[in-house]
């Protein structure tokens, strides 16, 4: 019962939310709608932590399941920290935060996909619809990564010329966070 | 008793006479030994398959998620997009 409520509230919040989406993304939103969005986003400050522990599970599930020795495991998991500290995941506002971490996760499908199409092609014959499968597999990882990358780059473009959105996100000492 | 291998060619399933006897049973055994490693591979091949399914799922729901979430901080601070590529607002 308790699980239906916060479902039923959640699917009100997200349809609200694309509704605003809608609404601003115009050359010129009445400023009522822009301002109810800036709200929405202030006042639902967890939804920024849960998309980041959400990221940073499917990333870890995703390593978890790739079928290697836990040494490759390790060196994989010290290799995607790497690329993330130098996209500047430390100092970056938690917007970008997320996008790099989305550009992480991105790469790391990529190279599964390269890992599994290397695998199967070296291996004993395999069928042309086989074959298929894990080329098109890896051509969708592939197009995913850029758009990451893509995306990232003309977010930081954009929002680094505007001024900061301030959003109180549950931290240790509960200090205020710039989201942009 | 007598056994006949079978084999695919071009679609078609093409039977080929073997022998009977010790010669007959012996490829008969070779025969099921590679038929059950076919359809291990093949099962482990839909495992993996599932797998990578269920790990697309839920990086999709989060990368959808991330979208809105940008999506909205651009609108939020003064941005919109025209013909898909996103720009400043005037008055933004």
């Amino acid at each position: 019962m308790g699980d239906e409520i916060v479902k039923v509230n959640d699917e009100t919040r997200r349809r609200a939310f694309e509704d605003l989406l809608d609404k601003t993304d115009k050359k010129r939103p009445k400023k009522e709608d822009v301002k109810a969005l800036r709200k929405m986003l202030r006042e639902t400050p967890e939804v920024w932590r849960i998309a980041g522990d959400l990221a940073q599970q499917a990333r870890l599930r995703t390593v978890s399941k790739i079928q290697a020795t836990e040494a490759t495991k390790s060196s994989l998991r010290a290799g995607l920290n790497a690329i993330r500290d130098d996209l500047g995941y430390q100092n970056a506002p938690t917007l970008e935060r997320l996008l790099i971490e989305q550009v992480v996760m991105s790469w790391l499908r990529m190279n599964l996909a390269e890992y599994q199409y290397t695998n199967v092609v070296m291996g004993e014959s395999i069928s042309l619809p086989l074959a298929d499968y894990w080329e098109r597999r890896l051509g969708a990882a592939q197009r995913r990564y850029l758009r990451a990358c893509e995306t990232l780059a003309r977010v930081r473009k954009l929002i680094r010329k505007t001024p900061a959105l301030q959003i109180n996100i549950a931290t240790e000492g509960g200090q205020q966070i710039n989201v942009s | 008793m007598y056994y006949y291998h079978k084999r695919r060619i071009g679609g078609r399933v093409v039977s080929e006479y073997v022998g009977g006897g010790v010669v007959g049973e012996a490829v008969a055994l070779q025969d099921e030994r590679n038929r059950l490693e076919q359809a291990e591979r093949r099962q482990a091949d839909r495992r993996v398959r599932e797998e990578m399914r269920t790990l697309d799922r839920q990086a999709d729901e989060v990368a959808e998620l991330i979208r809105a979430l940008a999506q909205g901080m651009l609108l939020a601070t003064g941005h919109h997009t025209h013909r898909g590529q996103w720009r400043k607002r005037r008055d933004g």
